[in-house]
Protein backbone atom coordinates (compact mmCIF):
# COMPACT_ATOMS: atom_id res chain seq x y z
CA UNK A 1 0.00 0.00 0.00
CA UNK A 2 2.89 2.16 0.92
CA UNK A 3 4.19 2.20 -2.69
CA UNK A 4 0.51 2.72 -4.62
CA UNK A 5 0.43 5.92 -2.04
CA UNK A 6 4.13 6.95 -3.21
CA UNK A 7 3.04 6.38 -7.04
CA UNK A 8 -0.21 8.27 -6.30
CA UNK A 9 2.21 11.44 -5.36
CA UNK A 10 4.64 10.98 -8.16
CA UNK A 11 1.32 10.84 -10.00
CA UNK A 12 0.09 14.52 -8.64
CA UNK A 13 3.78 16.21 -9.33
CA UNK A 14 3.98 14.58 -12.40
CA UNK A 15 0.59 15.51 -13.73
CA UNK A 16 0.73 19.00 -12.77
CA UNK A 17 3.97 19.42 -14.08
CA UNK A 18 3.16 18.38 -17.38
CA UNK A 19 0.30 21.12 -17.00
CA UNK A 20 2.45 23.87 -16.44
CA UNK A 21 4.62 22.61 -19.41
CA UNK A 22 1.86 22.56 -21.58
CA UNK A 23 1.33 26.22 -20.69
CA UNK A 24 4.81 26.71 -21.12
CA UNK A 25 4.24 25.22 -24.47
CA UNK A 26 1.03 27.22 -25.13
CA UNK A 27 3.30 30.91 -24.35
CA UNK A 28 5.92 30.07 -26.20
CA UNK A 29 5.17 28.07 -29.25
CA UNK A 30 1.84 29.67 -29.92
CA UNK A 31 2.84 33.02 -28.82
CA UNK A 32 0.17 33.43 -26.31
CA UNK A 33 0.39 35.50 -23.16
CA UNK A 34 -0.50 34.65 -19.83
CA UNK A 35 -3.17 37.28 -18.46
CA UNK A 36 -2.58 37.95 -14.39
CA UNK A 37 -5.24 35.49 -14.04
CA UNK A 38 -3.18 32.70 -15.53
CA UNK A 39 0.28 33.31 -14.07
CA UNK A 40 -2.49 33.20 -10.64
CA UNK A 41 -3.25 29.61 -11.81
CA UNK A 42 -0.03 28.51 -12.56
CA UNK A 43 1.08 29.57 -9.42
CA UNK A 44 -1.78 27.65 -7.28
CA UNK A 45 -1.01 24.19 -9.41
CA UNK A 46 2.85 24.64 -8.11
CA UNK A 47 1.63 25.20 -4.66
CA UNK A 48 -0.34 22.23 -4.94
CA UNK A 49 2.06 20.01 -6.19
CA UNK A 50 4.09 21.02 -3.07
CA UNK A 51 2.38 18.96 -0.60
CA UNK A 52 3.20 15.82 -2.81
CA UNK A 53 6.86 16.92 -2.80
CA UNK A 54 7.14 17.91 0.90
CA UNK A 55 5.43 13.99 1.53
CA UNK A 56 8.05 12.47 -1.13
CA UNK A 57 11.30 15.18 0.70
CA UNK A 58 9.94 13.47 3.93
CA UNK A 59 9.84 10.09 3.27
CA UNK A 60 13.14 10.12 1.93
CA UNK A 61 14.56 11.06 5.30
CA UNK A 62 12.12 9.61 7.22
CA UNK A 63 9.38 7.39 8.22
CA UNK A 64 6.03 8.83 7.48
CA UNK A 65 3.18 8.75 9.38
CA UNK A 66 -0.41 9.83 8.92
CA UNK A 67 0.20 13.12 10.21
CA UNK A 68 2.57 13.84 7.48
CA UNK A 69 0.00 12.46 5.15
CA UNK A 70 -2.66 14.68 6.39
CA UNK A 71 -0.26 18.08 6.64
CA UNK A 72 0.60 17.42 2.84
CA UNK A 73 -2.57 16.86 1.12
CA UNK A 74 -4.31 19.25 3.44
CA UNK A 75 -1.96 21.94 1.87
CA UNK A 76 -2.74 20.85 -1.80
CA UNK A 77 -6.41 20.92 -0.94
CA UNK A 78 -6.13 24.37 0.65
CA UNK A 79 -3.73 25.25 -2.85
CA UNK A 80 -6.76 24.01 -5.21
CA UNK A 81 -9.22 25.58 -3.59
CA UNK A 82 -7.38 28.98 -3.91
CA UNK A 83 -6.54 28.02 -7.88
CA UNK A 84 -9.70 26.66 -8.52
CA UNK A 85 -11.16 30.01 -7.52
CA UNK A 86 -8.93 32.19 -9.61
CA UNK A 87 -10.04 29.60 -12.63
CA UNK A 88 -13.71 29.49 -11.64
CA UNK A 89 -13.44 33.39 -12.00
CA UNK A 90 -11.73 33.50 -15.45
CA UNK A 91 -14.50 31.00 -16.49
CA UNK A 92 -17.18 33.37 -15.16
CA UNK A 93 -15.48 36.68 -16.81
CA UNK A 94 -16.19 35.09 -20.28
CA UNK A 95 -19.91 33.45 -19.65
CA UNK A 96 -21.67 36.01 -21.66
CA UNK A 97 -23.15 34.99 -24.73
CA UNK A 98 -21.34 36.23 -27.36
CA UNK A 99 -17.47 36.02 -25.42
CA UNK A 100 -15.07 34.10 -27.31
CA UNK A 101 -12.72 33.86 -24.04
CA UNK A 102 -9.42 34.65 -23.42
CA UNK A 103 -6.96 32.64 -25.68
CA UNK A 104 -7.47 29.63 -27.54
CA UNK A 105 -9.67 26.78 -27.04
CA UNK A 106 -7.39 23.17 -26.69
CA UNK A 107 -9.62 19.92 -27.12
CA UNK A 108 -12.62 22.37 -27.14
CA UNK A 109 -12.32 24.01 -23.61
CA UNK A 110 -10.57 27.13 -22.78
CA UNK A 111 -6.83 26.53 -20.90
CA UNK A 112 -8.98 28.48 -18.12
CA UNK A 113 -11.60 25.82 -17.62
CA UNK A 114 -9.14 23.01 -18.45
CA UNK A 115 -7.37 24.73 -15.31
CA UNK A 116 -10.50 24.43 -13.27
CA UNK A 117 -10.76 20.34 -14.32
CA UNK A 118 -6.80 20.14 -12.85
CA UNK A 119 -7.68 21.67 -9.52
CA UNK A 120 -10.90 19.58 -9.18
CA UNK A 121 -9.02 16.62 -10.08
CA UNK A 122 -6.51 17.62 -7.33
CA UNK A 123 -9.07 17.24 -4.45
CA UNK A 124 -10.28 14.22 -5.68
CA UNK A 125 -6.21 12.70 -5.42
CA UNK A 126 -5.55 14.51 -1.96
CA UNK A 127 -9.43 12.75 -0.66
CA UNK A 128 -8.04 9.40 -1.90
CA UNK A 129 -4.75 9.68 -0.58
CA UNK A 130 -6.80 10.94 2.77
CA UNK A 131 -8.90 8.11 2.63
CA UNK A 132 -5.97 5.32 2.53
CA UNK A 133 -3.81 6.87 5.22
CA UNK A 134 -1.69 4.39 7.27
CA UNK A 135 -2.43 3.13 10.60
CA UNK A 136 1.18 3.42 11.57
CA UNK A 137 4.49 4.85 10.70
CA UNK A 138 5.70 3.57 8.11
CA UNK A 139 9.23 3.71 5.41
CA UNK A 140 8.59 4.46 1.87
CA UNK A 141 11.04 3.43 -0.87
CA UNK A 142 11.95 6.26 -2.32
CA UNK A 143 14.43 6.31 -5.14
CA UNK A 144 15.14 7.81 -8.46
CA UNK A 145 12.22 8.07 -9.85
CA UNK A 146 10.30 10.17 -6.85
CA UNK A 147 13.34 12.42 -6.38
CA UNK A 148 12.98 12.45 -10.42
CA UNK A 149 9.61 13.61 -9.87
CA UNK A 150 10.34 16.28 -7.66
CA UNK A 151 13.44 17.26 -9.08
CA UNK A 152 11.19 18.14 -12.35
CA UNK A 153 8.82 19.99 -10.24
CA UNK A 154 11.83 22.46 -9.19
CA UNK A 155 13.31 22.68 -12.66
CA UNK A 156 9.16 23.69 -13.88
CA UNK A 157 9.36 26.51 -10.65
CA UNK A 158 12.37 27.84 -11.98
CA UNK A 159 11.70 28.10 -15.60
CA UNK A 160 7.92 30.19 -14.60
CA UNK A 161 9.49 32.00 -12.18
CA UNK A 162 12.54 33.59 -15.33
CA UNK A 163 9.72 33.57 -17.67
CA UNK A 164 7.32 35.56 -15.01
CA UNK A 165 10.10 37.62 -14.47
CA UNK A 166 10.68 38.67 -18.40
CA UNK A 167 7.06 39.02 -18.58
CA UNK A 168 6.89 41.57 -15.73
CA UNK A 169 9.93 43.29 -15.34
CA UNK A 170 10.26 45.54 -12.72
CA UNK A 171 6.81 46.83 -12.70
CA UNK A 172 4.77 45.43 -9.17
CA UNK A 173 1.98 44.22 -10.89
CA UNK A 174 1.39 42.53 -14.70
CA UNK A 175 -1.06 44.62 -17.03
CA UNK A 176 -4.36 42.95 -17.52
CA UNK A 177 -3.62 41.91 -20.87
CA UNK A 178 -0.59 41.76 -21.68
CA UNK A 179 0.60 41.96 -25.09
CA UNK A 180 4.67 42.34 -24.41
CA UNK A 181 7.30 41.01 -22.76
CA UNK A 182 7.83 44.03 -20.31
CA UNK A 183 11.59 43.29 -19.27
CA UNK A 184 12.22 43.56 -23.11
CA UNK A 185 10.32 46.79 -23.45
CA UNK A 186 12.06 48.64 -20.39
CA UNK A 187 14.79 48.26 -21.97
CA UNK A 188 13.81 49.46 -25.72
CA UNK A 189 13.26 46.35 -27.09
CA UNK A 190 9.80 45.58 -28.92
CA UNK A 191 8.32 41.92 -28.53
CA UNK A 192 4.65 41.78 -28.80
CA UNK A 193 2.60 38.85 -28.98
CA UNK A 194 -1.79 38.07 -28.94
CA UNK A 195 -3.04 36.83 -25.57
CA UNK A 196 -3.60 33.65 -23.21
CA UNK A 197 -2.28 30.96 -21.10
CA UNK A 198 -2.82 29.48 -17.56
CA UNK B 1 5.10 40.75 -6.98
CA UNK B 2 4.08 37.72 -9.31
CA UNK B 3 7.70 36.85 -9.61
CA UNK B 4 8.38 37.72 -5.97
CA UNK B 5 5.69 34.40 -5.39
CA UNK B 6 7.30 32.43 -7.88
CA UNK B 7 10.71 32.85 -6.10
CA UNK B 8 9.30 31.85 -2.45
CA UNK B 9 7.62 29.15 -4.23
CA UNK B 10 11.27 27.99 -5.42
CA UNK B 11 12.73 28.32 -2.26
CA UNK B 12 10.01 26.44 -0.60
CA UNK B 13 10.70 23.49 -2.76
CA UNK B 14 14.30 23.78 -2.10
CA UNK B 15 14.11 24.22 1.53
CA UNK B 16 12.23 20.96 1.41
CA UNK B 17 14.25 19.02 -0.93
CA UNK B 18 17.41 20.10 1.46
CA UNK B 19 15.08 19.07 4.46
CA UNK B 20 14.39 22.15 6.12
CA UNK B 21 10.82 21.67 6.58
CA UNK B 22 9.86 24.06 8.92
CA UNK B 23 11.37 26.62 6.38
CA UNK B 24 9.58 25.19 3.79
CA UNK B 25 6.15 25.50 5.59
CA UNK B 26 7.15 29.12 6.46
CA UNK B 27 7.57 29.96 2.77
CA UNK B 28 4.63 27.75 2.01
CA UNK B 29 2.67 29.99 4.23
CA UNK B 30 3.68 33.42 2.89
CA UNK B 31 3.23 32.26 -0.41
CA UNK B 32 0.05 31.40 -0.01
CA UNK B 33 -1.47 34.31 1.35
CA UNK B 34 0.73 36.07 -1.55
CA UNK B 35 -1.31 34.78 -3.80
CA UNK B 36 -4.68 34.91 -1.93
CA UNK B 37 -3.97 38.74 -1.65
CA UNK B 38 -2.81 39.15 -5.66
CA UNK B 39 -6.23 37.19 -6.39
CA UNK B 40 -8.28 39.92 -4.41
CA UNK B 41 -6.06 42.62 -5.99
CA UNK B 42 -7.09 41.32 -9.17
CA UNK B 43 -10.65 40.83 -8.42
CA UNK B 44 -11.12 44.17 -6.87
CA UNK B 45 -9.57 45.62 -10.31
CA UNK B 46 -12.26 43.80 -12.65
CA UNK B 47 -14.82 44.66 -10.52
CA UNK B 48 -14.19 48.35 -10.45
CA UNK B 49 -14.06 48.07 -14.51
CA UNK B 50 -17.38 45.96 -14.14
CA UNK B 51 -19.51 48.85 -12.68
Amino acid sequence: MGAFRTLLAQFCIVAVSCVLLGAFGAQFLQHEMPCPLCILQRMGMMLCASGPAWLLCRAAMREVDARDYAECYGLSILSAILGGSVALRQICLHIAPGDTGYGSPMFGLHLYTWSFIVFVTVVAVSGLQLLLLPKRAERLRIGFIPKACVALLIAVVAANTIAVFVEEGFHLYLPDNPTEYQLFSDFGFSTSAPAAAP
Amino acid sequence: MDTLIFLLIFVMLLAMWRGRYRLGWVLFVIAFIMTGLLFWHHTTDALEISF
